[in-house]
């Protein structure tokens, strides 16, 4: 249930560090001098980009765990994991050209990067229609499971391309050399956006194990 | 007006309309959840009661 003193506190935490990270992308961070103002895109877009990553691992981790183990809870942490990590990458997905627009001059270009977690985003998008169109039950959640564990060689992928490709193709700086307080709104951004995912990941959670108990009760009520 | 400040505000302002429309939807559907998990259970009770 959401009104659970963690799940509470959590809540609280994470609008507190959200005015904290808002403050700071629009009032401390500096302008940079070549982008302008559309640069502050970049801490949520880095932190979402981070928040995804983690949840694709979490749904290799909760795979392959179901797979060891058998029990229901380690699939329904890999299904929660993977529709916070698509939220996450959609965001990623939808700043990006946001971005780009002013700076590249395109909205897209089918360029490593930019290609690579597309693809990622939409294996994890046929991850959970996999497990929607399934017949419920053990048989699916193998099947998921597998899918969930397949998926996941995407997420370096995406991570190393900017190496991995030729630099003539590469849109996206290899590094970033970022000014001290820049740095800092980065880590602030980063820290609400850990705390903004457990929340949402306690909350998603506690919802299927209702959901599960729900199922069980209405077996018992039909028997 | 800066388009640069233009696409700023939809990226800002999209993540947060959103944040706050999953946030309902998880809030709403959790009251659904538990409405129905207490009527199964008041009337799983009251089964139990009467064949005893």
């Amino acid at each position: 249930m959401i009104s659970l003193p963690m799940s509470r506190i959590l809540s609280i935490v994470v609008t507190l560090a959200m005015l904290v990270a808002v403050c700071a992308v629009f009032l401390y961070a500096p302008t940079e001098r070549q982008m302008g103002d559309v640069q502050r895109i970049f801490y949520f877009h880095v932190s979402a980009a981070l928040s995804a990553a983690t949840a694709y691992f979490l749904v290799f981790l909760g795979s392959v765990q179901y797979l060891r183990t058998r029990a229901d809870r380690w699939d329904r942490f890999a299904k929660v994991s993977a529709e916070l990590g698509i939220a996450f990458s959609a965001f990623v997905l939808f700043s990006g050209p946001l971005w780009a627009r002013p700076i590249w001059g395109v909205f897209w270009r089918w360029e490593p990067r930019l290609t690579t977690m597309l693809i990622t985003f939409t294996i994890y998008v046929a991850y959970l229609m996999v497990r929607s169109y399934g017949e419920p039950g053990e048989r699916t959640q193998r099947f998921a499971a597998v899918v969930g564990i397949v998926a996941f060689v995407n997420v370096p992928l995406v991570h190393y391309s900017i190496n991995m490709w030729a630099a003539d193709q590469q849109l996206h700086p290899p590094k970033v050399e970022l000014d001290p307080a820049m740095l800092y709104t980065k880590l602030i951004c980063y820290f609400t956006f850990a705390c903004l995912f457990t929340l949402l990941m306690r909350l998603r959670l506690q919802q299927e194990r209702q959901a599960a108990r729900l199922e069980a009760l209405s077996r018992r009520t039909q028997q | 007006m800066d388009t640069g400040l233009i696409y700023l505000a939809i990226a800002y302002g999209g993540f947060f309309a959103v944040l706050a429309g999953f946030l309902y939807r998880i809030v709403r559907r959790d009251g659904q959840l538990q409405a129905s998990v207490d009527a199964l259970e008041a009337r799983l009770e009251a089964s139990a009661r009467v064949e005893s």
